[in-house]
């Protein structure tokens, strides 16, 4: 949405959108990937002018809705609550009534909501920690604020690292249309090494950073942790190292607001003092306001950096090669023989593989047996103490309760067996190669398994355990259930598992099979018999399928894994072996179209750093 | 069993001396020999973990009743240091290649908080052993600190791996989160899942700084601590809110009479200008027309903190003396809470976590020697030491184990039993012997326990039948125990030494 007041042509727009054509030029003709490319598109497609967004972000419990409430003059407008209280994301803007909106998912128009309800539609229950409502995509609030109106939109984010599942997400799908940061940390304790790793996933196309530390109000020794955060800064991330860092207390402003408002102007000047606003407001102001076009252009140019500087030290390296060089072969080569030891037939990780399936598979249907006997038991006892019209009416019950229970334990430990073998092959590759390479072969297992949904909850009354089973498995069968769970676990090796114990038709027959009871009039020994035999004869030979299955499938998957960035590898190496036969007035052909492509890529960069010192802030050093 | 508070372990040691002479020489022997002396040890090993800056040096000086632990505002304890009472005031040094060397403390006995003091480069020190002569630990249990988690120091290892050498774990948290969720996770994995909710237990720490930082946290605190206990329950047992610093304070023996002299001044000084001052830290130590000094107040700060100065401020003018004053404090802290669950999960089981513990690594060994070395001679060693742990296993005071899962179950309402059963359960759980177990009552006669054993079988099996899963579960584990409490008690003495020689003797 652009505001005509907004627009105005910044300098150099038509230098970095020159630059960005280049790069596109460069990346269609010489990079078959169409990432970058669609990246660099998407960086420019943002350069119209309107005001600046600034989103903040931090981890969870940093204060940062408290920030933008401060800043905007309006306490209590976002929810601020003792433990995690946002849930969803906000926009804060300039508007000359106040004013909300709340946009529920799949509605693009929004709906008017009062101020006082924002907390319903955005925050936490503080007690059970579960969003108030669960449809609801953003709010946006609209106040007047002078800060605000100087070209400014807000947005406050639920913190990163709690324990709700999903407010990472909602951060950084809130971070695509970001035009700056402000990250925010708190004088409790310096950055923490999760805290640094948010940092430089949300600052991927960012240029501008701006740092704040809060609550400096009840943190007496704040002083030592910003000194400790600028050292770690510069040590670990030194992109940021020149960023500027502002210190306040959010709580010192709304008293000196309160005050100020009340008339006693002596403890608003104190309080306003004490709580560091006005130069963080001047900063916003004067870097991020006015500047919103620049920030723009600036994160285009840095997009464009980032994604031709990989580029550019691969053709170094190719360079290296034609130019033959000796140790990048044995680099290569000690590289490719890792690999051929992982995709060995007697690889350690195989045999891990086999034995922990065997494992696996033992204790399934030990498990499974024992669950068998006990059903037996339950039944004689059953059978021993109540009369034949109550056994017909409830024995079908309970039988098919217990056999449902009995599917959920063995899909359950199924599920936890999987999980516990994938970490020990996961391991047992590390071993042999070590972890670099093991994180090239592997995408990041925690997360997705933390997030595993409980697949059965006891519902308050225990009398509802059949309906639950109906409820949670549509009516085409247990199977679907077991794949639609163990696909949320796909993990390292996405195993696409189609039917776990697929248990529909067993079930379908025990439903028939009660009314045959229903006219046989009680004859449970047998009814029992028969279904006992049923179990054991068709379930074992399912648990050993579906083990095999599993353990084939990842161990195709990690082959196929390996065999592909061995594949990468050998490429490489003919490559190189190639070079090294060549002709040698063949390779001084090679060097020298390689070394102008070189040539040209170095250009659009420098172009690009040039730029991006241009846009930067006054007193900035640029990175990259 | 005798009702002894070493079966568990004696057990076990007597499993190491039968496989040792069986194993052949070279890291199984030394990794047994490591797990009986262990055993032998009385103390029980009680971690102290958590992410950076948690508060866990500070606790460490609470339960210890000494300022010993190095203490600051950011990153302090790099190193793995264990505490305990000695027979003289010193630090052990142990360094990675094994050399050892003393060194002595602060004056008055503590970590240094130059890491040069102790003698070699920090990256070389394995971890420091802290002895003094009298602190509140009192030998049932020694305190290891660990370096915070989540550190971009990266020492997360380092903690991860005393942290699975312990038996019981004190889990700290500000805030709890997903990083301390993943590291619980990740210590159950290295611990190979032994630390559950059965020997961990979560503190909510810092809690005067929820909110504000002023006025008093507890309705806050309680509340927090009530929703973590739920969402982080099996990984630990309950999440206890504390007043780290009031604790060390209200504890320990830095608080003298001088110190209460200067909370009588603060006290005199007009309420309106004390809420003033304190508004935030700096405004105290700026507070220059206050009745302390600049280094007083320093003093005041570091000791107790904004909250825990106005504790003592409205005792002091309630007309306490310094005993009354570390009283309140005490109360202010919530300490006694964290060492009430210290007491009845950790030093009460303490045999069980400690055989818990040694068993685990028992196993771990075995799966170790056989994978080194598959030859006839190891694995019949391994063979044998697995049939000794697995008969160990099946002690009841083992089985006792399995049922805390099922307190935590009732606890957090996933189990849902009529009120006398759920005190059954209660009981069964947290027994110390079979009468007690079974609610008989001290030294009943065996007579009346087997019959007691008997009823409750009955009714367990009861349960077992019912449709819920998780009662059925806890209902099995509880009769089992039942059983076995029956034919010991059946049995009479002969069969309590019959558990000694793994259950060949009794029927089943």
């Amino acid at each position: 949405m652009s505001d005509p007041q907004y627009h105005r042509q910044h300098p150099s727009e038509s230098d970095v959108l020159g630059l960005a054509a280049d790069a596109l030029v460069f990346l269609e003709r010489d990079v078959r990937d169409a990432g970058p490319a669609e990246a660099i598109r998407a960086e420019v497609a943002r350069v119209s002018s309107g005001a600046a967004t600034l989103v903040v972000v931090g981890e969870k419990k940093r204060g940062k809705s408290s920030l933008i409430n401060a800043l905007i003059g309006c306490p209590g407008l976002l929810p601020v609550e003792v433990d995690v209280a946002t849930g969803v994301h906000l926009v804060v803007r300039h508007a000359d009534k106040p004013g909300a909106r709340a946009f529920l998912d799949g509605d693009a128009a929004g709906q008017e909501i009062d101020l006082a309800e924002i907390a319903e539609y955005a925050a936490l229950d503080p007690v059970s920690q579960v969003a108030h409502r669960s449809d609801v995509h953003h709010v946006e609030v609209g106040v007047p604020s002078p800060l605000l109106a100087a070209g400014l939109i807000l947005v406050d984010t639920p913190g990163v690292g709690g324990l709700t599942s999903g407010h990472a997400r909602i951060t950084m799908a809130a971070l695509n249309r970001a035009d700056a940061l402000v990250f925010v940390v708190n004088g409790q304790t310096e950055l923490t090494a999760s805290e640094l790793r948010f940092l430089v996933q949300a600052t991927e196309r960012i240029a501008e950073v701006v740092f704040v530390l809060t609550q400096t109000d009840k943190y007496g020794d704040w002083r030592t942790v910003l000194e400790k955060n600028r050292r770690l800064l510069a040590e670990h991330a030194p992109r940021y190292a020149s960023a500027p860092w502002f210190a306040v207390s959010s709580r010192a402003k709304e008293d000196a607001d309160t005050a100020a408002r009340a008339g006693r102007d002596e403890a608003a000047a104190r309080l306003l003092e004490r709580s560091g606003f006005a130069s963080l407001e001047a900063a916003l102001t004067t870097r991020i306001a006015e500047r919103s076009a620049e920030l723009r252009l600036a994160n285009c140019v840095h997009v464009v950096l980032s994604v031709l500087a990989p580029i550019a030290t691969v053709d170094q390296r190719r360079l290296r090669s034609l130019a033959q060089d000796p140790t990048l072969k044995a680099d290569v080569q000690s590289r490719r023989e890792a690999l051929h030891r992982l995709q060995g037939q007697d690889a350690a990780w195989r045999k891990q593989l086999a034995k922990s399936s065997r494992d696996l598979e033992r204790r399934l249907r030990l498990g499974f047996q024992r669950n068998v006997n006990d059903l037996r038991g339950l039944v004689d006892e059953k059978v021993a103490t109540s009369s034949a019209k109550v056994l017909a009416a409830e024995l079908p019950r309970d039988l098919e309760a217990a056999v449902e229970a009995i599917w959920l334990d063995l899909d359950g430990a199924a599920r936890q067996g999987m999980t516990d073998i994938v970490a020990e092959v996961e391991r047992e590759c590390r071993l042999e190669v070590g972890a670099e390479m093991v994180a090239e072969l592997t995408v990041t297992r925690p997360e997705r398994l933390t997030a595993l949904p409980t697949l059965v909850a006891t519902a308050p009354d225990n009398r509802g355990f059949l309906g639950f089973m109906e409820r949670f498995m549509p009516a085409r069968g247990a199977g679907i259930v077991t794949a639609a769970v163990v696909s949320a676990f796909t993990g390292s090796v996405m195993i696409p598992l189609a039917a776990g114990f697929g248990m529909a038709a067993l079930l379908s027959g025990r439903r028939k099979r009660r009314t045959d009871l229903m006219r046989v009039r009680g004859d449970a020994q047998r009814y029992t018999g028969r279904l006992i035999a049923e179990l054991t004869t068709e379930i074992p030979p399912q648990i050993t399928a579906t083990v095999e299955e599993m353990s084939d499938l990842m161990a195709k998957q990690i082959t196929a894994l390996i065999t592909e960035q061995r594949g990468y590898l050998e490429a490489e190496l003919a490559y190189l072996q190639q070079n090294l036969d060549t002709a040698a007035e063949k390779l001084a052909q090679q060097r020298e179209q390689l070394q102008l492509r070189l040539a040209e890529l170095n250009g659009i960069i420098g172009r690009g750093r040039e730029a991006a010192s241009l846009l930067a802030s006054p007193g900035e050093v640029p990175a990259g | 069993m005798n009702g002894g508070r070493r079966d568990l372990c004696d057990l076990a040691v007597g499993l190491c001396d039968g496989v040792l002479p069986l194993l052949p020489p070279g890291p199984p022997v030394d990794a047994v020999g490591a797990v009986r002396s262990r055993l032998t040890e009385s103390a029980l090993r009680i971690a102290v973990g958590g992410r950076l800056n948690a508060g866990k040096s500070t606790l460490v000086n609470a339960l210890l009743g000494r300022r010993l632990a190095a203490t600051a505002s950011t990153e302090c304890t790099m190193l793995v240091a264990w505490f305990r009472k000695g027979p003289q005031n010193r630090i052990e040094v142990r360094l990675a290649d094994g050399r050892r060397h003393c060194v002595s403390g602060r004056p008055g006995g503590g970590v240094p908080y130059d890491v040069t003091r102790l003698g070699a480069p920090r990256e070389q020190i394995e971890e420091i052993v802290v002895e003094v002569t009298d602190c509140l630990a009192t030998g049932e249990y020694t305190l290891v600190d660990t370096p915070g988690m989540d550190s971009l120091s990266g020492l997360d290892d380092v903690a991860m791996r005393v942290l699975a050498r312990t038996d019981a774990l004190l889990y700290v948290m500000p805030h709890p989160g997903a990083g301390d969720l993943e590291a619980l996770e990740a210590l159950r994995r290295q611990a190979g899942a032994r630390v559950t909710a059965i020997n961990a237990v979560g503190v909510l720490s810092r809690i005067d700084e929820l909110g504000p930082g002023v006025g008093d946290p507890w309705v806050d605190a309680r509340r927090i601590g009530a929703t973590y206990t739920r969402l982080l329950s099996g990984k630990v047992a309950e999440v206890v809110p504390v007043v780290g610093l009031l604790a060390q304070t209200a504890l320990g023996d830095g608080f003298t009479e001088r110190d209460t002299a200067l909370v009588r001044r603060l006290a005199g000084a007009g309420a309106g200008e004390l809420d003033l001052a304190l508004y935030s830290p700096d405004d105290f130590r700026r507070w220059e027309s206050g009745p302390l000094t600049a280094e007083e107040r320093e003093r005041m700060l570091d000791l107790l903190g904004r909250y825990g100065i106005a504790v003592a401020v409205a005792a002091v003018r309630a007309g306490a003396g310094t005993g009354t004053l570390l009283g309140e404090l005490r109360r202010a802290s919530g300490v006694d809470a964290l060492l009430d669950h210290v007491q009845r999960r950790f030093v009460a089981a303490s045999d069980r976590l400690r055989a818990t513990a040694a068993l685990g690594l028992l196993e771990e060994i075995a799966a170790a020697a056989i994978r080194a070395d598959p030859s006839a001679s190891t694995r019949t060693a391994v063979d044998c030491l697995r049939q000794g742990v697995a008969a160990v296993r099946q002690h009841p005071m083992l089985r006792q184990a399995e049922l805390s899962a099922a307190l935590e179950d009732l606890a957090s309402g996933r189990l849902l039993l009529p009120e006398g059963q759920a005190a059954a359960l209660i009981a069964l759980a947290t027994g110390r012997d079979p009468a007690e177990c079974l609610g008989c009552g001290e030294g009943a006669a065996p007579g009346r326990v087997a019959s007691a054993a008997a009823a409750q079988v009955t009714e367990w099996r009861r349960v077992e039948s019912g449709p819920s899963r998780v009662a059925r579960r806890h209902a099995r584990t509880a009769r089992v125990l039942c059983e076995e409490f029956y034919f010991a008690a059946e049995a009479g003495p002969k069969g309590r030494r019959g558990w000694k020689r793994g259950r060949q003797s009794s029927p089943s």
